[in-house]
C-alpha cells in the first residue's frame, strides 16, 4: 500500500478511536482524560483546548454547546478537512485545485496568524 | 526560444545557449546567468525558468512534464502539521507550518535550494512535534491513571 492510502487510513483509525473514547467519557468529569501540557505547565488555554469537551458535547448531540468551547473549530475544522483532502484524494485534478488554495503560502500564514491570534483573545477574554 | 549566457567557473562568460543546452552544462542554482531583457548578471535560482528546468534536471528519472515535489510530497507531511494543531497543543506544529510556508514562498519565487531547505526544516518540526507530543500525552495519560 502506498504512503497516501496508509496515512488516511492512520487518521481514520485514530478518530474512530478517540469519537469512541469521547463518547463514552466526560472530559470535564473524569481525571482520567488526557490533559493538556501547555495548560497544565502555564495555567493558560492553548488555542485547541476544549476539544474534548466539545466532541463530548457534539458526540451527545449539542452543537451549539461544543462550539463554545472552542470557537476556532469554525474554521479549523473546514480548514483540516480541505488540507486532508488536499493531500489524500484520489483525483489528482481535485487534489491540485485543493492543494492550491490550502497550501497556499498565503493560506498558511493565516492560519497561524488566526490561531496565535485566537490564543491570546481566549486568554485575554477567558473564552 | 531565448537564449541565455553564464559565468563559467573561471569567470568567463559563456553562450549564447537555449535552456535545454544551457542546464547540460552543469550549471547550478547560484551560477550567474543573463538572458537578452535581464537587466543584470543574476543567480539562476532567480530565473523562474532556468529555476524549474534545474529542478527537473536533478530529479533523478525526470524530465519536462515531471511536477515540482512542491506539488505532491510535502502535503503529506504538512497535513499531519496542521492535524497536531487542531487536535491538541502543538506549537512545534506551528513551527512546522510557518516553514512549510517559507518553502512554497521560495517555490513560487523560483528559489528551489532555499525551498528545499526550509522543507526540510518543516519535516524536522513535524517529526519532532509527533515525537514529543506523542510520548508526552501518553506518559500524562499513564500518570493521571495511576494516581
Amino acid at each position: 500500500m502506498s504512503r497516501r492510502s496508509v496515512q488516511p487510513l492512520l487518521l481514520l483509525v485514530f478518530l474512530l478511536c478517540a469519537a469512541a473514547f469521547w463518547w463514552a467519557v466526560d472530559p470535564a468529569a473524569c481525571r482520567f482524560a488526557p490533559q493538556c501540557p501547555f495548560r497544565l505547565l502555564t495555567g493558560w488555554s492553548c488555542p485547541a483546548c476544549g476539544l474534548q469537551r466539545a466532541a463530548h458535547a457534539l458526540l451527545h448531540g449539542h452543537p451549539v454547546a461544543a462550539l463554545r468551547y472552542n470557537f476556532f473549530f469554525l474554521f479549523s475544522l473546514p480548514y483540516a478537512t480541505g488540507a486532508c483532502l488536499a493531500a489524500w484524494l484520489p483525483s489528482a485534478r481535485w487534489r491540485g485545485r485543493l492543494a492550491r488554495v490550502c497550501f497556499a503560502p498565503w493560506m498558511l500564514w493565516t492560519y497561524v496568524a488566526l490561531f496565535c491570534a485566537w490564543g491570546v483573545v481566549r486568554n485575554c477574554l477567558g473564552i | 526560444m531565448d537564449q541565455y549566457y553564464y559565468v563559467d567557473a573561471r569567470n568567463q562568460q559563456a553562450g549564447p545557449y537555449s535552456l535545454n543546452d544551457l542546464i547540460a552544462q552543469g550549471i547550478t542554482s547560484s551560477t550567474l546567468v543573463w538572458k537578452q531583457g535581464m537587466s543584470g548578471w543574476v543567480p539562476a535560482a532567480q530565473v523562474p525558468e532556468v529555476a524549474a528546468a534545474l529542478q527537473r534536471a536533478s530529479v533523478p528519472g525526470g524530465g519536462p512534464g515531471v511536477p515540482p515535489p512542491a506539488a505532491g510530497k510535502p502535503a503529506d507531511m504538512l497535513v499531519w502539521a496542521i492535524l497536531s494543531t487542531v487536535f491538541g497543543c502543538q506549537p512545534l506544529g506551528v513551527v512546522a507550518i510557518i516553514f512549510a510556508a517559507m518553502s512554497r514562498s521560495a517555490v513560487a519565487r523560483g528559489e528551489m535550494e532555499m525551498a528545499r531547505q526550509q522543507f526540510k526544516r518543516s519535516l524536522i518540526f513535524t517529526i519532532i512535534a509527533a515525537a514529543v507530543g506523542i510520548p508526552f500525552n501518553t506518559l500524562l495519560l499513564i500518570a493521571m491513571m495511576s494516581s
